[in-house]
């Protein structure tokens, strides 16, 4: 790890002195900030706010003194707080501070300040706070709202119950993959959308069912696991899951490593890449070795690009794994060609232009245009089409759709990268198309869509064709 | 005989953080409305003010991280029949939600009408989500949505989901494409406008060296079998035929293409149908699991 803005510590201030000068709104929110985490707070100001006086009068623990502060005041504080008007003033402050060894903060100073206070999620015990470094506060609220609306209301209650029941679980000294399992199954009942609060009976249930033999959670499982197009926030909930679940990742080319990073950090993560013309895993191996993790028990997710189910070579896994009585699962996941239909904004069916969809890849096992394909169907004008993998033999391909009747002015596309931010898309017709992309030679992952209903970008290309020739 | 439930979309749950939010009565969800910052609007005219979102098949995890953060911000919500409780569940609470339902023989909305709606209702700063059932890319009729909004220069942009052919190639573990056997997989809708006949291309349909699905194909389901065999598709042609994919209810079938009128009067009257017709459902996978018992039921 390297770069970290600051470092992120959680302060204990319970029954420790902490002093506050000003009167403010601002050091209010801050008194009653640090006396809601136990600190004996002294706020020093000579026309306090009513919030100041009012606070005093509720909380035992907090002390105001009318009058101006003055550096001695800081003698034996945790931590020293302000709310200063002036740069000058925020500096002598640190400076006094700095003197007598105390952290000090000045309210939106963070010249003069040693720390700061970040945005907080509080459901204490559990206490999440999110810094920016100052570089925005609005950030970190906006990231705060995101979390809270993850948050489980029970989750208050567990983290509480959590706490209570370290001691005790550590007391019963089980075997580590116990206890893991124990704090797994926690997990599981404290984060589901409507969990509901611990019962009293809850310890009890967890710690049976944590140590009950699962015969299939000995035995491992497998779970084919879609990642969607590209963009990580294209992944399904439950393929999240999945990830933050697993054991090993076996993951191909085509997942974006912001995907893979999604995952458990303690899990293995193993490239098996199958890109065409790439040196890569043979498909045996592969599964052999989905087998010898699952067998050991290892939860194994196998992340494909897309969803699995299309082209995605599922069956071929599916059924090794099912010979091998291994447990098995699939997520599914968005497709290539409708992450790619959605950047373009163009609806891959139509009422009258498009009434069939249909999907192919352009690629055989030896690396060529597959010859058992219905080129005919794909010929179709009313239909729409989506190429996998057809980047390299997209020449061979147009000649094929050509001499079974397709219209060489047919919109055709080519997507690299679909939901990407380095996605590119290159427009034109069946008859343009290979010259213009052997031109770009796009080397990410490439889908090409053919059809009337793509006719919209075709267009769009053509207008600004022409315009590039006004230019010139 | 009544039809097995299907549990398969439950059997999963790990380690969950990223919970989707809560439904339940919670004093944080008042201070999340006020504080979730919605994706990328903002009152510039270029930053999208509609939002096209597919709901996905009806399990609320099967939604995108994405279709979830737009749902927890939105200000209006326009909704399908298609779309289940559980998914309108994540709506902010406090969103305006309009059930714009069309249901094959209910009385419903036209589509002029919510293209109309979506214009009127669209303006900068307004996170307005259209939620569609599976993907909005696909049978959805999202291009005649699009082009009332692009004419009223209303920006927009579109969220895909997981398709239902997706979540119920899962659930049933069969792969709609397989090497040599299914090169190709195609989406066709048989849901024919009253009166219509079905103009579809028979010929590319009925390829036994494709996986063929069809939405919305209740009612079409007798034409649609003679029609494939009639133009060379074999008759013993497996066929899985599954509805409310992906929920507590979901119900599947297998059959063969000869006896898919019978198979579709099994399921109960109503309920979102999707039939794939091809050698790619007849994977073991499927043939190995308890369910298939409903299929000798029907056969013998």
């Amino acid at each position: 790890m390297t770069g970290l803005a600051s470092l992120p510590v959680f302060f204990n201030v319970r029954g420790r002195r902490v002093v506050i000068a000003g009167g403010s709104a601002a050091a209010l929110w801050k008194a009653e900030l640090v006396q809601a985490a136990g600190a004996s707070v002294a706020v020093f100001a000579a026309a306090p706010c009513d919030g100041l006086a009012e606070l005093e009068r509720r909380c035992a623990s907090v002390m105001l003194v009318r009058r101006r502060f003055e550096p001695g005041d800081m003698e034996g504080a945790a931590l020293a707080l302000a709310d200063c008007d002036s740069a000058e003033e925020a500096a002598q402050f640190h400076a006094a501070a700095r003197a007598r060894g105390v952290p000090a903060n000045v309210i939106d100073k963070p010249a003069s300040s040693d720390f700061q206070f970040g945005a907080i999620v509080d459901r204490s015990p559990l206490v999440i706070a999110i810094s920016t470094d100052g570089g925005s506060p609005i950030l970190g609220q906006a990231l705060r709202g995101r979390i809270e609306a993850m948050l489980p209301a029970a989750i208050r209650l567990w983290a509480g119950a959590a706490k209570s029941w370290r001691a005790p679980l550590k007391a019963l000294d089980l075997a580590p993959k116990w206890r893991r399992r124990f704090w797994e199954l926690f997990n599981q009942r404290a984060l589901t959308p409507n969990a509901a609060p611990p019962g009293p009976d809850e310890f009890k249930s967890l710690l049976a069912e944590a140590t009950a033999e699962d015969p299939r959670a000995a035995q491992g499982s497998v779970a084919l696991v879609g990642a969607g197009p590209g963009d990580p926030e294209l992944l399904t909930l439950k393929a999240l899951r999945l990830l933050q679940a697993a054991d090993v990742v076996l993951y191909d080319d085509l997942v974006a490593p912001e995907i893979l990073d999604m995952g458990r950090r303690e899990a293995t993560k193993i490239p098996v890449g199958k890109r065409g013309y790439r040196p890569s895993c043979k498909q045996d191996d592969i599964v052999a070795l989905m087998i010898e993790l699952a067998t050991e028990g290892k939860r194994v997710v196998r992340l494909k690009g897309g969803d699995p189910m299309i082209f995605g070579r599922a069956s071929e896994e599916l059924a090794a794994l099912h010979a091998a009585g291994i447990a098995t699962s699939v997520a599914p996941g968005v497709t290539a060609a409708l992450g790619a239909a959605a950047s373009l904004q163009l609806s891959l069916t139509e009422r009258v232009r498009a009434r069939r969809l249909q999907f192919i890849t352009a690629h055989a096992h030896d690396g060529r245009l597959p010859e058992d394909i219905d080129w005919r169907a794909l010929a179709d004008p009313r239909a729409s089409s989506v190429i996998y993998m057809g980047a390299r033999t997209l020449s061979s391909l147009v000649e094929q759709l050509a001499a079974h009747g397709a219209d060489p002015s047919t919109p055709a596309l080519l997507v690299e990268r679909a939901t990407c931010p380095d996605e590119r898309v290159i427009r034109g017709t069946l008859a343009s198309l290979p010259a213009k992309a052997a031109a770009l030679s796009p080397s990410g992952p490439c889908l090409i869509l053919i059809g009337a209903v793509f006719a919209g970008g075709a267009e769009a290309e053509q207008i600004r064709e022409a315009a590039d020739i006004a230019i010139a | 005989m009544k039809l097995p439930r299907d549990s398969a979309h439950a059997d999963v749950s790990p380690t969950l953080f990223f919970s989707p939010p809560i439904r339940s009565d919670d004093a944080s969800r008042e201070l999340v409305s006020t504080t979730l910052e919605p994706e990328g609007v903002g009152p510039e005219a270029t930053t999208p003010s509609v939002f096209f979102v597919g709901a996905g098949p009806g399990d609320p995890d099967l939604l995108t991280v994405r279709a979830l953060k737009l749902l927890g911000g939105a200000d209006v919500v326009l909704y399908d029949a298609l779309v289940s409780d559980d998914v309108l569940g994540l709506i902010k609470r406090g969103a305006k939600r309009i059930a714009v339902g069309k249901r094959a023989g209910a009385p419903c909305i036209a589509q002029s009408d919510i293209n109309r709606m979506l214009v009127r209702l669209a303006r900068p700063g307004r996170r307005l989500i259209r939620l569609k059932g599976g993907d909005p890319l696909i049978f959805a009729r999202l291009g005649e949505e699009i082009a009332a909004l692009e004419a009223a220069g209303v920006p927009f942009e579109i969220i895909p989901g997981v398709t239902a052919a997706s979540a119920a190639a899962a659930a049933a573990g069969i792969s709609l494409t397989t090497r040599g056997q299914a090169r190709r997989v195609q989406f066709a809708t048989a849901h024919a406008r009253a009166g219509e006949e079905l103009a579809l291309d028979w010929r590319s349909l009925a390829d036994d060296k494709a996986t063929t699905v069809f939405y919305m194909a209740r009612e079409a389901a007798a034409l649609i079998a003679g029609r494939l065999m009639a133009h060379g598709l074999g008759a013993r042609t497996p066929v899985l035929l599954m509805s409310d994919v992906s929920r507590p209810t979901q119900m599947r079938l297998r059959a063969c293409l000869c006896e898919l009128q019978p198979a579709v009067d099994r399921f109960p009257p109503g309920v979102p149908l999707i039939i794939i017709v091809g050698d790619a459902t007849a994977a073991a996978s499927i043939a190995a699991h308890p369910h298939s018992e409903a299929r000798a039921a029907i056969r013998g």
